[in-house]
């Protein structure tokens, strides 16, 4: 440890002062050793050194700052090391006095403040103590934070000992620091107008004021100020003018401008006498009023606004001049701009869904299977976007919503996220409710039968589970209310529900069970195709997963660890279970491996830990191999692609597991058995109003225009009869070779 | 003239037809087929369920010859395309009848 550190010491006015190597300090006991991370330069500190102002020298100077808690004396609590803090400047006050012991100790006749009786913070390290110490938020930079001085300078005069009314004009006279925050923080008092009052060699600081919030700027060595405050409004001059400036100019100009009534507040102060008569505040009945520096709850309230960006604080580097940075206005864009991401990765995810269904299914059925995904998106997005929308998100019931069609923007309020952002997530969702349903039923469904079907889940009955659960709906109202974060029910086993059904009304495909009943191998025709969908979907994962927190921010890269940590376990999971009851690693069912463990993390990936994440992922993944086998030889439902296993079980399976692997509310984590009762109702409701509603439609469109091919286009293939062309034509037949042999004839 | 049809493993092609190369045997024609001899194909399983490999990918390979090499083609074909195990394959010659060269009406001998 160095004892010695370096310091800006005042040695008396206008004595040479410089950086020095002065013993550092140590904390006594109840006090704290801060190490200074930024310090402000006040116009103070300048006139301290020009005239004394009362300093002590020798004296280190400087008393806007904010640090690092280095260490703490005896006795103190409250106060780590290590804690981002910014301080007050009150080093010392009596503690005793009617001031003090009303809370004024501002005015304490025995106040000792930093850089004037006490050393200051123009140093590397400072003591201050525990009780005017205020925590800095994450978020806010310590160089912002010691302009937390400045701001409760300006708040104290206008806040506390001015008392403006929204609609008032408000003058600052004086566009230094106190001037500019008086301006930020007037703004906040919705004045009617906010008027700057400047010189020219101001300069840069008076397009600062601009970008802070006054209306209008008056150079005062250019312009009558006076005649220009008179003219605006009603006539009668300012309801309250700020003199941050401290010459007796501004303050006979001050006299001049206010309104009968009104109030003069004086923050700016110099050794010159007033000089002129001050008749005219006793004829307008004006308030003449001093404010003198500040307590312990403005400095909370100031800190408060400053991180929340109520407060805008610009420097003159031109990047902050550009237009300021608040920091809700960032964190609005960044949330916008992860969710947009977030929804053009659910929007890839499609292209999984494709390729996985394509190469588990024959290839002379290739083109019709890539078409039903292509019709999903295709009447999925605009169903969802005119009708299930608003049945899912709008105001309305416990059951369903029903107000702001069409994304009428007067009844949509997403917080952060623009209901163009908030929609196309959404609306990504809704189409992959459906998309899982065509795995289910290839190779053996009509083409128009299913487009019905695909609009009538997206449009309402997908929706209406949404609005249950995402919507404000009776589920996401239970007493311990249901807990769905991405999907794992409410997408996933809504579609796997309505496949189940499909497949039931459509039969098993031809070929599939013997004469015997026993189930028979139909391969899929590219084990490429299906895996590189499979490695699509875990990519496009991340952002359903990921994109479900709504907003960007830290619990985002928590989310995607615990989607990663369940999908590869799930791998596992299937592919020690399928090696050991089959004797082979089946590429094919590891691949659903995979996706049983994100489906069965996607209802608790921001509620389970890491460990919770690999066994409900494990587990999942175990639980499709043996799903696949019940349907495929017990139930003897069709299923191709394994969809209703690795969507409907392993979804419901992942919405149970909440209920246990909770860190908050689970069984296995002390939290009762509450949870675990909401997640059963959720899952048997959306279980119980799927099946029914799904069977109805099924039912209906089966009567009517027909589900299922004729047997000869299913021998075929789907490609050629249904769509007019196979999936894969060979060269050698193309049309191209009869239309050369055609025209060497001609 | 003959026609000398064989049946072998995949990748047994290779060393067939550089063989065939030396011995003077200039056209041949291949093509993927799939079937099954005595064995009558093998059992697996996908996605849990089994079923029957009953035709394996094999090549076909055709070619044209005079008589007075027709022979050796053959031994040639069976030392190079035999590995010792099961579905190695089979060859049989046939006799032909007429050969035409599209490109110049060339026939018989010459159009080999």
């Amino acid at each position: 440890m160095n004892d010695l550190m370096r310091a800006v010491v005042y040695r008396g006015p206008r004595a040479a002062t410089a950086l020095e190597l002065v013993p550092r300090p140590t904390p006594a006991p109840g006090e704290v050793l801060l190490r200074v991370a930024a310090v402000g330069v006040c116009g103070t500190d300048v006139h301290v050194w020009q005239h004394g102002m009362g300093a002590a020298p020798p004296v280190v100077l400087g008393h806007e700052f904010a640090g690092v808690v280095a260490a703490v004396g005896a006795g103190v609590t409250g106060v780590r090391p290590g804690d981002r803090v910014v301080s007050e400047t009150a080093s010392a006050v009596c503690g005793r006095c009617v001031y003090c012991l009303g809370g004024h100790y501002n005015v304490c006749p025995q106040r000792r403040g930093f850089g004037f009786q006490a050393d200051g913070a123009m140093a590397e390290y400072v003591c201050s103590r525990p009780a005017i110490l205020h925590h800095v938020p994450p978020g806010l930079p310590l160089a912002l934070a010691a302009l937390t001085e400045p701001g409760c300078v300006a708040y104290n005069a206008i806040v506390e000992k001015s008392h403006p009314r929204p609609g008032d004009h408000v003058v600052v006279i004086g566009p230094g620091p106190i001037g500019l925050m008086s301006l930020a923080v007037a703004r906040l008092g919705s004045p009617s107008r906010l008027t700057l009052v400047g010189l020219r060699r101001d300069g840069i600081r008076l397009e600062l004021g601009r970008l802070m919030g006054a209306d209008d700027v008056i150079i005062a060595d250019e312009d009558d100020a006076v005649a220009r405050v008179m003219q605006a409004g009603d006539g009668f001059g300012a309801h309250l003018v700020i003199d941050a400036v401290g010459v007796s100019t501004t303050l006979q100009q001050s006299l001049a401008m206010v309104r009968p009534n009104g109030q003069i507040t004086k923050i700016g102060w110099g050794p010159a006498p007033v000089g002129f008569s001050l008749d005219a505040l006793i004829r307008k009945a004006a308030t003449l009023q001093g404010s003198f520096s500040h307590t312990y709850g403005t400095w909370e309230r100031v800190v408060a606004l400053l991180a929340g960006g109520a407060v805008t604080v610009l420097g003159a580097s031109p990047a902050f001049a550009q237009g300021g940075i608040k920091a809700a206005e960032v964190q609005a864009v960044l949330d916008n701009i992860w969710i947009l991401v977030a929804a053009v990765l659910v929007f890839f995810m499609h292209i999984g869904f494709t390729l996985v269904e394509t190469g588990l299914t024959r290839a002379k059925n290739a083109a019709a299977i890539v078409m039903k995904n292509l019709v999903t998106l295709i009447v999925g997005i605009l169903t969802f976007g005119v009708i299930g929308f608003t049945l899912a998100f709008g105001g309305g019931s416990d059951w369903l919503g029903y107000q702001g069609w069409f994304l009428d923007p007067g009844y949509f309020d997403f917080g952060n996220l623009t209901i163009p952002t908030y929609f196309i997530f959404q609306a990504a969702f809704a189409a992959t409710a459906a998309t899982i349903v065509s795995g289910a039923m290839a190779e053996r469904t009509k083409f128009i039968s299913y487009m019905v079907f695909a609009a009538i889940l997206t449009g309402i009955i997908y929706p209406i589970v949404a609005h249950w659960v995402w919507g404000g709906g009776w589920l996401s109202k239970l007493d311990t209310p249901f807990i769905d974060f991405a999907g794992s029910t409410v997408v996933h086993s809504t579609g796997a529900w309505a496949a189940l059904m499909g497949v039931w009304f459509l039969g098993p495909r031809i070929g599939k069970y013997g004469p015997d009943g026993k189930p028979r191998a139909i391969l899929g025709h590219s084990i490429p195709f299906a895996i590189i969908g499979v490695f699509v979907l875990f990519f496009g994962w991340f952002g359903f997963n990921g994109g479900s927190q709504l907003a960007a921010d830290f619990e985002v890269g928590r989310i995607a660890l615990t989607t990663a940590f369940a999908g590869v376990a799930g791998g596992m999971g299937a592919l020690v279970v399928v090696w050991l009851t089959t004797g082979k690693p089946d590429v094919g069912m590891t691949g659903n491996g995979i996706l049983g463990g994100l489906v069965g993390i996607t209802a608790g990936c921001s509620a389970v830990n890491n460990w919770g994440a690999v066994i409900i992922g494990a587990l999942a993944g175990a639980l499709v191999v043996f799903a696949v086998l019940f349907f495929d030889r017990v139930a003897k439902l069709d299923d191709p692609v394994g969809a209703i296993s690795v969507h409907g079980v392993c979804g419901v399976f992942g919405t149970l597991m909440v209920g246990f692997f909770a860190t908050e509310g689970g069984l296995f984590y002390g939290g009762g058995v509450d949870q675990l009762v909401s997640q059963l109702i959720g899952i048997v409701a959306v279980l119980a109003f799927v099946v029914v509603t799904t069977a109805i439609v099924f039912f209906v469109i089966k009567a009517t225009i027909g589900l299922r091919v004729g047997p000869e286009e299913e021998m075929e293939g789907l490609d050629v009869l249904e769509h007019g062309a196979p999936g894969y034509a060979g060269d050698t037949v193309a049309v191209g070779a009869s239309f050369v042999a055609e025209q060497n004839k001609g | 003239m003959q026609l000398v049809t064989a049946i072998i493993k995949p990748f047994q092609l290779d060393a067939v037809k550089v063989a065939l190369h030396e011995i003077g045997a200039n056209g041949i024609s291949v093509s993927e087929i799939q079937g099954h001899g005595r064995q009558r194909g093998h059992t697996e399983t996908y996605r849990g369920a089994e079923y029957t490999v009953e035709f394996v990918p094999k090549l076909k390979l055709e070619i044209l010859v005079d008589d007075a090499i027709a022979d050796q083609v053959v031994d040639t074909i069976a030392t190079n395309a035999r590995t010792g195990k099961i579905g190695d394959g089979k060859i049989w010659v046939a006799p032909v009848g007429r050969v035409v060269r599209i490109r110049t009406g060339e026939e018989g001998s010459d159009a080999l």
